[in-house]
């Protein structure tokens, strides 16, 4: 038989028959493919930074509020270089006090905090709260943190923005 | 499916012309209202022989081979089924190269219908329409084995075109079956009809 008659078969049945020859032919090329592809978004992934800052001229520091007024397991919202970067000041439950930028590494929906962690209620992602990193649900890249200080006075103070964790110092 | 015991014999001897399988093929489900038989008048001026002209179903269907755009299927009970409307192209190559003149490419619908055996009726094993209203049972649907014993004509089913030899489903009652049937469908285009 001509190799194009096998091709376009006249007979129905023929037509929708796959020869083992060409199962293992679709199964090669399409393992191909997904390998090719995973190798092609492991090549342009996104690197692991933060999310980036927001223009203005940042404060040299701020004092946000007075380290009575947030309890431990509380947080308080804030805005640090315009009135458009809004920020979440965090007295954690182990005493610690964390500041992020509220914008989602995701697509950019304000988080708040939940209790346990920071949660972008947009497509129920969460962060961890103490440096930020995404641990559910589509974010990839880590909150954009701010450095904090309790001083002398009583006052909780933003004293400018962290630098970048990356995505070794997240696993140290 | 249709019955492989069952075979269709088309025998110009007996028809009439009353052209009653005509009207019953657009009435089939699936012709869409056409009549897929031709019925000729095979010499007008000396005789009153008319002939039916229903599909063939070759083993080999030439039709088929000659589709550019595989839309002619064959179903493994030998019956081969008018174009598949969403690969059709109306290209006419199976009109031409039908030696019996079969498929029709209706303009306006731009796409070819044939005798398919009015499969919705056969293949749950009704009589196809034509054998069903034929009155002189020139179109004739029926057991294989039954045939030789109604009539003294008896099918042929072997043809002869130029150098390509055709063996058909459906069968061509003649008095005498020894030979393939050579169609000399030159001589036929040279005539004065």
């Amino acid at each position: 038989m001509a190799g194009w008659k096998s091709l376009f078969p006249v007979d129905l049945a023929e037509e929708s028959r796959l020869s083992r020859r060409e199962f293992a032919r679709f199964l090669a090329l399409v393992s191909a493919g997904f390998t090719g592809g995973i190798g092609y978004l492991w090549l342009r992934k996104k690197p692991l930074d933060g999310a980036p800052d927001p223009p203005g001229e940042a404060p040299a520091t701020l004092r946000v509020c007075g380290a009575g007024d947030v309890g431990p397991g509380n947080s308080f919202l804030f805005t640090f270089r315009n009135p458009q970067d809004r920020c979440i000041l965090v007295h954690t439950l182990q005493g610690h006090w964390r500041a992020y930028r509220q914008t989602c590494t995701h697509l950019g929906c304000a988080v708040r905090w939940d209790g346990r962690g920071l949660e972008c209620p947009c497509h129920n992602g969460h962060f961890e709260v103490e440096q930020g990193f995404p641990v559910q649900g589509p974010p990839t890249r880590p909150l954009s943190r701010l450095d904090v200080e309790v001083r002398a006075d009583g006052g909780v103070w933003v004293v400018g923005d962290q630098d970048r964790p990356s995505a070794m110092s997240g696993l140290s | 499916m249709v019955d492989p015991a069952y075979g269709f014999y088309i025998d110009p001897q007996r028809c009439i012309g009353c052209r009653s399988c005509v009207a019953a093929c657009a009435e089939c489900g699936t012709h869409r209202g056409h009549a897929m038989i031709h019925l000729d008048e095979l010499d007008r001026r000396a005789s009153t022989q008319t002939g039916p002209t229903v599909c063939m179903h070759c083993e080999d269907p030439i039709c088929a081979m000659a589709c550019p755009a595989d839309a002619i299927k064959r179903t493994e009970d030998g019956v081969v089924h008018a174009s598949q409307k969403p690969r059709c192209v109306a290209c006419q190559n199976c009109e031409l190269s039908c030696p019996f003149g079969v498929p029709i490419v209706l303009p306006g619908l731009e796409q070819m219908l044939k005798c398919d055996l009015c499969y919705d009726r056969s293949s749950t094993g009704l009589r196809p329409m034509c054998a069903t209203v034929c009155p002189s049972q020139a179109l004739l649907f029926a057991p294989r084995h039954e045939v030789a014993a109604m009539r003294s004509s008896q099918p042929l089913r072997d043809f002869q075109v130029g150098t390509l030899a055709i063996r058909t489903r459906t069968a061509l009652m003649v008095p005498d079956p020894g030979q393939p049937l050579n169609l000399d469908v030159a001589a036929l285009l040279d005539g004065d009809f």
